[in-house]
C-alpha cells in the first residue's frame, strides 16, 4: 500500500478567484468577504481567502489520484469497494485565493477490520496542504474502509 | 452588522439556526462538474443501483461543505475554523433535502484565543441522521 500510495506525485495547486465564485454559487454561500477584493481589502487581507467549506474540495484531486495512479491497479481483484467514512480537517493557518500550495498525499495509518459486509484495509490518508515555503497550513485526513472480500 | 453574534452573547448549549440544503440534480450535477468527479455513484443511477444503494449518493466531502457554512453562516466570517471531524453514517441522496444543526457544546479561552466547540449534523426529511461533526471555531484576537 505504501508504495501504490508513493505513486501519487505531489500537486500544485493555484485557486483563482473565479472558481470560489463559481464554489460559492454552487453552495450558495453570500458571505461578502468571499466574493468582494473590497470587503477583503477593508478586512485587511491581500487576497481573497479560501472558505473552510472549500477545503475537502480544494484536495478532492488528491483523492481522485489515490484512487487511480495510486491503488486504481489494486481495484477490482484486491479491493472491491471503497467507502469513505470519516475525515479530520485541521487548519493552522487561513487560505488565499491565487496563492500557490502544495498538496501531498499520505499513510498514515493501515489496519485490518472484519465487518458485517465483509473484510476491510482500513486506512488513514492525511492530505497535506503545504504553503510555498514548505509550512504545514491545512491537513485533512481522509479514512477510507477499502472492502477486500 | 448589530445581528452579528458575538462571542460573549453565546452560552453552551446554544442552537445554530439550522441550515436547509436541496441537493437538488441541478446542483449536483453543478459539483461533479466543477470537480470533474469519477466516481460513478455520485452520477450514475444505475451503477448506485447495483451497489444497492436507492439513488445516486451525493458524494461525503460535498455534503460535509455545509458543516463549516452552518457556523459562519451564523457567526459570519468573524470566526475562522480551526478543527472539524466528520463522520459519515449514511448516504445522503439526489432529490433530498438535507438540513444541518448544532449547538455549542463548550466555549474556552486558550492562550487568550477565544473557542467555541460545537457538536454538528445533518438529517435527512425523515430525520435519520447522516453525518456527525464536531468543529471548533476561533475567534482572532
Amino acid at each position: 500500500m505504501e508504495e501504490s500510495i508513493s505513486r501519487v506525485p505531489a500537486k500544485e495547486i493555484v485557486v483563482p478567484f473565479s472558481r470560489i465564485q463559481e464554489f460559492c454559487e454552487i453552495i450558495g454561500e453570500r458571505n461578502a468577504a468571499y466574493s468582494d477584493p473590497e470587503a477583503a481589502r477593508r478586512s485587511g487581507l491581500k487576497k481573497i481567502p479560501l472558505p473552510e467549506s472549500y477545503l475537502l474540495t480544494m484536495i478532492a484531486p488528491l483523492s481522485h489520484d489515490l484512487f487511480t495512479t495510486g491503488i486504481g491497479h489494486l481495484v477490482g481483484d484486491l479491493i472491491k469497494g471503497i467507502i469513505h467514512t470519516s475525515s479530520v480537517i485541521e487548519f493552522y493557518e487561513p487560505l488565499h485565493c491565487d496563492t500557490p500550495y502544495h498538496l501531498k498525499l499520505g499513510l498514515s495509518r493501515l489496519a485490518r477490520k472484519r465487518g458485517k459486509m465483509g473484510e476491510y484495509l482500513v486506512g488513514t490518508f492525511p492530505h497535506k496542504v503545504l504553503d510555498a515555503e514548505g509550512k504545514l497550513v491545512a491537513m485533512d485526513s481522509h479514512v477510507f474502509f477499502l472492502r477486500t472480500i | 452588522m448589530d445581528n452579528i453574534v458575538s462571542y460573549d452573547q453565546i452560552s453552551e448549549g446554544a442552537e445554530i439556526p439550522p441550515l436547509a440544503v436541496d441537493f437538488s440534480s441541478e446542483r449536483n450535477g453543478q459539483y461533479c462538474q466543477f470537480v470533474h468527479e469519477i466516481n460513478p455513484l455520485h452520477f450514475d443511477l444505475e451503477y448506485a443501483r447495483a451497489l444497492g444503494y436507492s439513488d445516486i449518493v451525493i458524494a461525503g466531502v460535498f455534503t460535509a461543505s455545509f458543516f463549516p457554512k452552518l457556523v459562519t453562516d451564523w457567526l459570519t466570517n468573524q470566526v475562522c475554523i480551526e478543527r472539524m471531524q466528520v463522520k459519515f453514517k449514511a448516504p445522503a441522496y439526489l432529490h433530498e433535502t438535507v438540513t444541518y444543526r448544532g449547538r455549542v457544546v463548550s466555549k474556552r479561552v486558550e492562550e487568550d484565543v477565544k473557542k467555541l466547540e460545537c457538536e454538528l449534523w445533518s438529517e435527512n426529511a425523515a430525520g435519520e441522521r447522516l453525518a456527525l461533526a464536531r468543529l471548533v471555531a476561533r475567534f482572532p484576537s
